[in-house]
C-alpha cells in the first residue's frame, strides 16, 4: 500500500516526511511539518522498498492479470506470499503490523480501511495527490471520484484534506498504528526520491510524470489506449485494498468497484491485510517478472507523476497492445500485462465517464465491452439513430402530416375548370333522350326570344347610382316677382279700363 | 359521333329567332344519335351562355343573380313563366355553375325544356350579332364533340 503512495508523494515528498511525526496523529495530512523525521526516515526507506516491491507487485499482477480473476485473488496469493516472505527488512514487517491494525479500523467501516490506506499514504505524503483523490472517489465512487480529483491539480490536495479530517477522526480512535502508519507515510516519499537512484524508479519516475497528467490523459486513455497507465486508475487500487499491489490492484480494483464496491468494504479488513501482505509476493513477482515492472510499476510511479514526457512514449505503444488485447482475447493471454490492461482498459472507461458524464459512462462502456474503437462505434450509432428516427416519424405521421402531393391534397387543390364542366354534363344521359321536350317548348322559346310586349306604363331602368332631381319647392323669390307681375297686370288693366271710360265719355258727350 | 352541321344549324335557327326554319330542321333529326347530338349541342350552348352571364372574368356570379335573372325572364315572359319551373330553372343555372346539384326528381323533358329555355333567354338578352352567334355556336360544338365525341 505505501508503496504507490510514495510513487505518488515523489512530487512533494520533503513536506511528506515532516508532517508524519507531527500531523499524523491528529490529522491525516502528513505534510505538515515537525513531525519526528527519524521514524519517518526509516518508515520512507521501508516505503522504497516496499515500492520498489510494489513495482514488482505491479509486475506480478499483470502476470496473475491474465487470470484477470480479481484483486482479491491476487490479494489471497499476496497474503499468502507475504506470509510466506518474510526476507523483507525489518520496515516491512512494521509496516505489515502496521497495516494489520488498519484491518481493526476497517471493522468499523470498509471506507475507514481505505481511507486510513489513503490516509496513511497522504499523511505521510503530501504527494498522495492522486492517493487523497482515489481515496475520496473510493468512498463513494472508486472508479469515477478518482479521475475528477486526479485531473485537477488542487484535487490532491483538496483531497488530502478531507480524507485528513476523516482519517483523524477515525485514526483517533484506532491510534494503535499512528507510529507505524506515520513512519510509513514518511517512508514513502523517502522511497520516491530514493527511487530515482535505483534504475527501476527510473522508469517508474517517468511513469509517475504520466501519472501527473493522467489527471488529464487518464480520461482520455480510457476512451483510446493509456487506460492501463492512467496513473489515476493505479492509485486507486492502491488506495483502496493495498498500495502494495498499486499496479495490479488499481487496474483490477476499478471493476470491482463497477461491479460492485461490496466484495472491496467487505473484503477490507482481510483485503487490508491481505494487501500488506501483497507487497511481499509482489516483490517476488517482480523479481521473477523484469518487464513487468517496468511497464507496470508506472501505477507506483504514476502517483508520483514527476516525468510527464515517458507518458507519450508509452501511452501510444500501450494504446497500440490495448485495442488487440481487447479485440482479441487471444492477445490478451500472449500478453498477460496487457490482460490486466485490459482490466485496467475497463476500470478506465469508467473513470472518464465520471469524468465526463454520468450518462456517457454507460455509453462508453457499452463501447468498451463491444471492444472499443470508438470512433467506428460512434459512427455506428450514429447512423442507428439517423435509422430510428425517420421510422417513428413516419409511423406518426401516417395518415396526417406525411407529404402528400399538391395534387392529392384536396384542399390546395385548384377548382379546374374542365372538371366542373365535365362534371355539369352528368345529367346529360337524362336529357339525351328528351327530344320531344324540344317541341313542346317552342311556344315559350319563341316567347322569350320575341321583346317583352309592352304593359302599358313607362318602363324605365331606375339606377340607383343615377342622379336624382331634387324637389323644386320654388324659389323663395317668386311671390315678389309674382307680386310685380301682378302689380303690372293690375296696372296694365287698370290703364285699359280708364281709356274705355274715357272713350265711353267721349262718345256720350258727342252724341250730346 | 361528332355534331353534325345539320344539327348545328338546328340549333342556329332556333337561337337567330328562326322558329320555322328550326321547326323544320328539327323534324330531320330522326334518328336517336342526332336527336342526341343535338342534345348535346342545346346542352353545351347552355353551359357557354350560362358562362358568358354569370362568369365575369373568371368570377362566378351569386345565386342571387341566377335567382333574379330567372325571376325576370319569367315576369317578362309569362308564356315562357308556365313551361318554366323557377325552381329547376335555377338548379339547372347552378349546377352549370358548379354550384349545386340537380334534383333526381326531375325528367329528362323537363330538364331539357328548361336548359331550352333558359338559352333562348340567355341569347335573346345578348342579342348577338350574327358573327358572335357563329363565334359562340363554334365553342359549343366544340365542347360538344369533347363530351359525345
Amino acid at each position: 500500500m505505501g508503496i504507490d503512495r510514495p510513487g505518488g508523494t515523489d512530487t512533494r515528498a520533503e513536506n511528506v516526511e515532516k508532517p508524519p511525526a507531527e500531523d499524523r496523529p491528529p490529522a491525516p495530512p502528513p505534510d505538515r511539518p515537525g513531525s519526528p523525521g527519524q521514524p519517518s526516515r526509516l518508515e520512507s526507506l521501508r516505503a522504497a522498498r516496499e515500492a520498489q516491491e510494489a513495482r514488482r507487485a505491479e509486475t506480478a499482477p499483470q502476470q496473475t492479470d491474465s487470470q484477470e480473476t480479481g484483486t482479491e485473488q491476487r490479494d489471497e496469493r499476496e497474503k499468502d506470499k507475504g506470509e510466506s516472505s518474510s526476507a523483507e527488512p525489518a520496515d516491512e514487517r512494521q509496516d505489515a503490523q502496521a497495516e494489520p491494525k488498519t484491518p481493526e479500523r476497517t471493522p468499523d467501516g470498509g471506507e475507514t480501511e481505505r481511507d486510513a490506506e489513503a490516509g496513511s499514504g497522504e499523511r505521510e505524503r503530501d504527494t498522495g495527490r492522486p492517493q487523497p483523490g482515489t481515496g475520496q472517489a473510493r468512498p463513494d465512487e472508486r472508479g469515477e471520484q478518482p479521475y475528477t480529483t486526479d485531473t485537477g491539480e488542487l484535487a490532491p490536495e483538496t483531497g488530502t484534506e478531507p480524507r485528513g479530517e476523516l482519517q483523524d477522526d477515525k485514526a483517533e480512535p484506532s491510534s494503535d498504528r499512528p507510529a507505524d502508519e506515520r513512519p510509513d507515510a514518511p517512508a514513502e516519499p523517502h522511497t520516491a526520491e530514493e527511487r530515482p537512484m535505483t534504475g527501476e524508479t527510473e522508469p517508474e519516475s517517468d511513469e509517475t510524470g504520466q501519472a501527473d497528467r493522467p489527471g488529464e490523459q487518464p480520461p482520455r486513455q480510457e476512451t483510446g489506449e493509456a487506460g492501463p497507465e492512467s496513473p489515476g486508475e493505479r492509485d486507486r487500487p492502491d488506495d483502496r485494498e493495498a498500495q502494495a499491489e498499486a499496479p495490479q490492484g488499481r487496474d483490477h480494483q476499478p471493476l470491482p468497484q463497477q461491479e460492485g464496491q461490496t466484495p472491496d468494504d467487505d473484503g477490507n479488513e482481510a483485503g487490508g491485510e491481505a494487501s500488506n501482505e501483497q507487497k511481499p509476493q509482489a516483490e517476488d513477482e517482480s523479481a521473477g517478472h523484469d518487464h513487468t515492472p517496468q511497464d507496470e510499476p508506472a501505477p507506483a510511479e504514476q502517483q508520483d507523476g514527476r516525468t510527464d514526457t515517458p507518458q507519450p512514449a508509452e501511452e501510444p505503444v500501450r494504446a497500440t497492445d490495448h485495442p488487440e488485447p481487447r479485440d482479441e482475447p487471444g492477445v490478451r493471454v500472449a500478453w498477460p500485462p496487457a490482460a490486466e490492461e485490459g482490466v485496467t482498459r475497463w476500470a478506465s472507461p469508467v473513470i472518464q465517464f465520471n469524468e465526463q458524464m454520468p450518462g456517457n459512462q454507460l455509453e462508453r462502456r457499452d463501447r468498451n465491452a463491444e471492444g472499443r474503437s470508438g470512433t467506428p462505434a460512434t459512427t455506428d450509432d450514429e447512423p442507428n439513430k439517423y435509422r430510428d428516427l425517420p421510422e417513428p416519424i413516419r409511423d406518426r405521421t401516417s395518415g396526417r402530416g406525411e407529404p402528400i402531393s399538391p395534387e392529392d391534397d384536396p384542399v390546395d387543390r385548384n377548382p379546374d375548370p374542365e372538371e366542373g364542366r365535365r362534371g355539369r354534363w352528368e345529367n346529360y344521359d337524362r336529357v339525351n333522350t328528351a327530344i320531344g321536350a324540344t317541341k313542346k317548348i317552342l311556344k315559350g322559346v319563341k316567347d322569350l326570344q320575341s321583346k317583352p310586349p309592352p304593359t302599358g306604363q313607362t318602363e324605365s331602368k331606375t339606377d340607383a347610382s343615377g342622379p336624382k332631381p331634387a324637389a323644386h319647392t320654388g324659389y323663395s323669390t317668386d311671390p315678389v316677382s309674382n307680386g310685380i307681375v301682378a302689380m303690372a297686370a293690375i296696372f296694365s288693366g287698370g290703364v285699359h279700363m280708364y281709356r274705355s271710360f274715357k272713350s265711353s265719355r267721349r262718345s256720350e258727350h258727342a252724341d250730346n | 359521333m361528332p355534331i353534325t352541321d345539320h344539327q348545328l344549324a338546328t340549333l342556329r335557327a332556333q337561337l337567330a329567332g328562326q322558329m320555322d326554319e328550326h321547326e323544320r330542321l328539327l323534324d330531320q333529326l330522326e334518328t336517336e344519335e342526332s336527336q342526341a347530338g343535338y342534345i348535346a349541342l342545346v346542352t353545351a350552348a347552355f353551359f357557354e351562355a350560362v358562362d358568358r352571364k354569370f362568369i365575369i372574368n373568371d368570377k362566378v356570379a351569386d345565386d342571387a343573380e341566377v335567382i333574379e335573372f330567372i325571376a325576370y325572364q319569367r315576369s317578362a315572359h309569362p308564356v315562357a313563366a308556365e313551361q318554366m319551373d323557377p325552381t329547376v330553372a335555377e338548379q339547372v343555372v347552378l349546377h352549370a355553375l358548379d354550384k349545386g346539384p340537380i334534383s333526381e326528381d326531375i325528367d329528362g323533358e323537363t330538364l331539357l325544356g328548361t336548359k331550352i329555355l333558359l338559352l333562348a333567354a340567355l341569347m335573346a338578352e345578348a342579342d348577338l350579332g350574327e358573327s358572335e352567334l357563329d363565334i359562340f355556336l363554334a365553342k359549343a360544338r366544340a365542347e360538344a364533340d369533347e363530351h359525345v365525341g
